[in-house]
């Protein structure tokens, strides 16, 4: 409702969201302070230099930035990782350089708020936007609902959102409270449920669990990890709602993929548009010869892969998904040049490649909650270890992870007739419904949750 | 999920000054229905100021909604999912504030230690001692005669968090032996101090009583530096000497509900050291409880781990050489728990320790 007010509004907001931030640890405001500051004087000067005609400076102050906060990234999440490779690597061949380890804490949600942070200046640099007087910048970057965890909103999607006063008679909070309700069930009931029956155990000591048990508990983690994600973005883009802020949809059933580039099209929708739009096609993306473009392919899934960590599995995640982006386009051209009958239906035909899709992200996800190549590598083994039998599979079990794909399937036509009926419903009922949700999802939930997965990256 | 950034506002919402104030309805009627295990929250909270005004918050709305029925739907479904709690209550828990304790310095009275003081609490409370090597009556255990494949060991490992980094890959290195058989169980943010939260005493009890294991592997303390109370109403500050007094007696307690009137052996594996020098200091303490508890006792053997987690110092280090002299990290980022290498070495290193004691000949290589 202070809205009304900008400035009062904005301030306290973006109080709200530093006190927020600062809750876990308060000296990590200062960081996102810096982070502010550095980038907002930047996008001014890039802006001035422009204006001016000084292209070329205008572009050293853009690199400035983007090196400022790869910096950042850099420094805490990926120093201590690049020096134990390279004094481990040279200590194999007897040298042994004494690089200082650094064993910095990292601070929540950098990688987020950074690729937003590297966004903005090249959005300004590129003159898609205007740059933003400092406390709109600040508010932005630091919003609370989506500073932890994403989504990666472009300052070009909410500027005009903090700009245009938004119509405090008309309030979407069916959606909202659909939204964070969904979130809660999926995070609290569904992710946590799966992670302490099964996904806990089998990748803790996959060598102790049968070929059923750790194919099923792969199944789990890909259900644990979409709930969880999925869960707390439904969470940020209700409370942004209610707000009065319309945040950009990150998932859109990525389970019910039949390419992997599909499933890029549903999974994290606004980390993939932010690689395909700042590092994709700047490289050149799929202009150029089809080598060129296999190989930025292939760069921007391992670096896709890094974002979210300096570990090993993380590389090799992202190496999975850009070779089987790869491999695809290869086979889809193919086909096409060489014009060969499919001998499938084309249900059939869907369904095998609905399947391949699904297979070839969870054999991905080993590696990505694997404590380490060697950890997943056992547990491929144990895969094809062909040991039947189960001690943790339980039909509740089953049950849930089944109902999970299938609500990837259930139609958009479907899901609007839901939402336009909720949305009838009167401001008390939906409180009621709210009320009602909250504890029936604390119910349910297990004791004591564990943190969100991205809240680490 | 909808795509909330492309559905068209106009006309479609509610007034915001209408969604705040039956929002708040809802929030109020939702705390009503939960106010049992909110306030049951509250009552579990460390000592301080957080617990004080959560209880005095909390209590009020629990009382209100009992009477109005209103927590009835969350007993009936808690009983529905959860069935009985187990373990001793505790006894009502004081709304009030806690008694205050008076700390007398009293010297310490046990068998082979010497007291030395390591530093000072500003209430002059009674410092742990410091154990003269001498007196470790468990340091060289006469070596058992070992299982077989057809008469495995049975090995149970347990704990609070800490043990979760390590004890599967300690059941793994087991059992990849033909002679033992284990199981791990850790739960998070249990320990000693709080039984209203995890009763280790009665599952202990359950565990010895229902699976008879041989060996027992013990870690706790991670959650225990923090006040205890004690009924009916007393509340112990943390490391005061009545603190300290019943924390060994809790120490001592499991220790001979697993080991006592048996021949099972307990391998007490102390809190390795830890990033926040706060923290560390705690965790250092604790431990000397442990030993001193340990030596009191010929079948419990306190498993000296903190070299093999510190520097050349002797201070917590993330990373550590491996054996092929490669730098791994073997924390995880919190300063605390075990990474997956550091797992494995505490592994190995327990195995070489319980093989010292009993012969697992045709066991796992654990070099």
């Amino acid at each position: 409702m202070t809205r009304q007010k900008p400035f009062l509004w904005k301030m306290v907001i973006l109080a709200a969201s530093l006190v927020f931030y600062g809750w876990w640890n308060w000296r990590f405001v200062f960081l996102l302070g810096t982070s502010i500051t550095i980038n907002w004087f930047c996008a001014k000067k890039i802006s001035d230099e422009s204006a001016k005609l000084e292209n070329f400076l205008a572009r050293r102050w853009m690199q400035t930035a983007v090196i400022a906060n790869l910096s950042l990234l850099g420094v805490y999440k990926y120093y201590d990782f690049f020096v134990l490779e390279i004094s481990n690597r040279l200590n194999q061949v007897g040298f042994d350089i004494g690089l200082p380890l650094l064993d910095l804490t990292l601070p929540i949600g950098i990688s987020f708020f950074t690729f937003q942070a590297i966004s903005y200046v090249i959005d300004v640099g590129r003159e898609d936007i205007e740059p933003l007087p400092l406390l709109d910048f600040a508010v932005y970057l630091s919003f609370f609902p989506q500073l932890v965890a994403g989504p990666i909103v472009r300052a070009s999607e909410m500027a005009p959102q903090m700009s245009t006063r938004s119509d405090p008679r008309y309030l979407q909070s069916a959606t909202a409270y659909r939204l964070i309700l969904g979130g809660l069930f999926k995070k609290v009931v569904i992710s946590s449920y799966l992670a302490d029956v099964i996904v806990q155990d089998v990748f803790a000591n996959p060598s102790s669990y049968s070929s059923t048990d750790i194919m099923v508990g792969v199944y789990a983690y890909a259900i644990q990890i979409y709930a969880d994600f999925s869960g707390y973005t439904d969470i940020a883009i209700g409370v942004a709602l209610l707000l009065g802020f319309r945040f950009p949809q990150n998932f859109d059933s990525p389970y019910r993929a039949k390419s992997l580039q599909d499933f890029w099209h549903r999974w994290h929708i606004t980390l993939s548009a932010w690689l395909r739009d700042y590092l994709y096609i700047p490289l050149g993306g799929s202009r150029g010869t089809r080598r060129r473009l296999y190989a930025n392919l292939m760069l921007t899934m391992i670096l896709g892969g890094l974002w979210h960590g300096n570990k090993g599995t993380f590389l090799v995640w992202g190496l999975i998904h850009g070779l089987a982006l790869v491999v695809e386009r290869i086979v889809s051209e193919r086909i096409n040049e060489s014009q060969i009958r499919n001998p499938f239906s084309p249900r059939i035909w869907s369904l095998i490649r609905w399947m391949t899709t699904f297979h070839v992200v969870c054999l991905a996800w080993i590696f990505f909650r694997a404590p380490s190549v060697g950890d997943a590598l056992t547990m491929l083994g144990g895969l094809f270890s062909f040991r039947f039998g189960t001690d943790l599979v339980t039909s509740t079990l089953l049950l849930v992870i089944l109902g999970a794909i299938g609500m990837q399937f259930v139609s958009k036509e479907v899901r609007e007739v839901f939402q336009a009926k909720t949305n009838e419903v009167s401001a008390p009922t939906q409180a009621l419904l709210f009320a009602l949700g909250l504890v029936f999802i604390d119910w349910l939930g297990p004791d004591g949750v564990a943190p969100f997965i991205y809240f680490q990256f | 999920m909808v795509d909330v950034s492309q559905e068209q506002p106009e006309k479609l919402g509610t007034p915001a000054g209408k969604v705040l104030a039956w929002g708040l309805l809802g929030l109020l009627l939702a705390s009503f229905l939960n106010s049992k295990i909110l306030l049951e929250e509250a009552q579990s909270k460390p000592l301080g100021r957080d617990r004080t005004l959560s209880i005095a918050l909390w209590t009020p709305i629990e009382k209100v909604a009992g009477s109005l029925g209103l927590t009835r739907p969350q007993e009936l479904i808690d009983g529905l999912l959860r069935g009985e709690k187990t373990g001793q209550p505790l006894g009502k828990l004081p709304d009030e504030d806690f008694e205050s304790v008076v700390v007398e310095e009293s010297a310490i009275h046990s068998q082979g230690l010497n007291t030395e003081k390591l530093n000072s609490d500003s209430n002059g409370s009674e410092q742990i001692g410091v154990l003269d090597e001498a007196d470790n009556l468990s340091a060289d255990p006469e070596v058992s005669p070992g299982p077989s494949s057809s008469n495995r060991l049975k090995l149970w490992i347990l704990g609070d968090s800490m043990v979760q980094f390590f004890g599967e890959t300690l059941v793994a290195y087991a059992e990849s032996s033909d002679v033992i058989e284990a199981e791990s169980e850790s739960v998070l943010s249990s320990g000693l101090v709080r039984p209203d939260f995890y009763d280790w005493p009665t599952r202990v009890t359950e565990i010895m009583q229902d699976e008879d294991p041989d060996v027992v592997v013990m870690m706790f303390g991670g959650n225990d530096g923090q006040s205890m109370f004690v009924p009916p109403t007393a509340w112990y500050e943390t490391f005061s000497n009545e603190w300290i007094e019943e924390y060994s007696r809790r120490v001592g307690e499991i220790m001979d509900l697993v080991s006592k009137g048996s021949n099972r052996l307990v391998m007490w594996v102390p809190q390795p050291p830890m990033k926040s020098e706060a923290f560390d200091d705690k965790m250092k303490r604790l431990n000397l409880i442990y030993e001193k508890e340990a030596l009191k006792r010929e079948q419990v053997y306190f498993v000296k781990i903190s070299e093999l987690f510190s520097d050349e110092n002797g201070e917590y280090s993330k990373y550590l050489a491996s054996n092929d002299g490669q730098t791994v990290d073997a924390r995880l980022s919190d300063g605390v728990h075990l990474s997956s290498f550091g797992g494995q070495r505490l592994s190995r290193y327990l195995m070489n320790e319980l093989g010292k004691i009993v012969d697992l000949s045709g066991g796992p290589e654990t070099s």
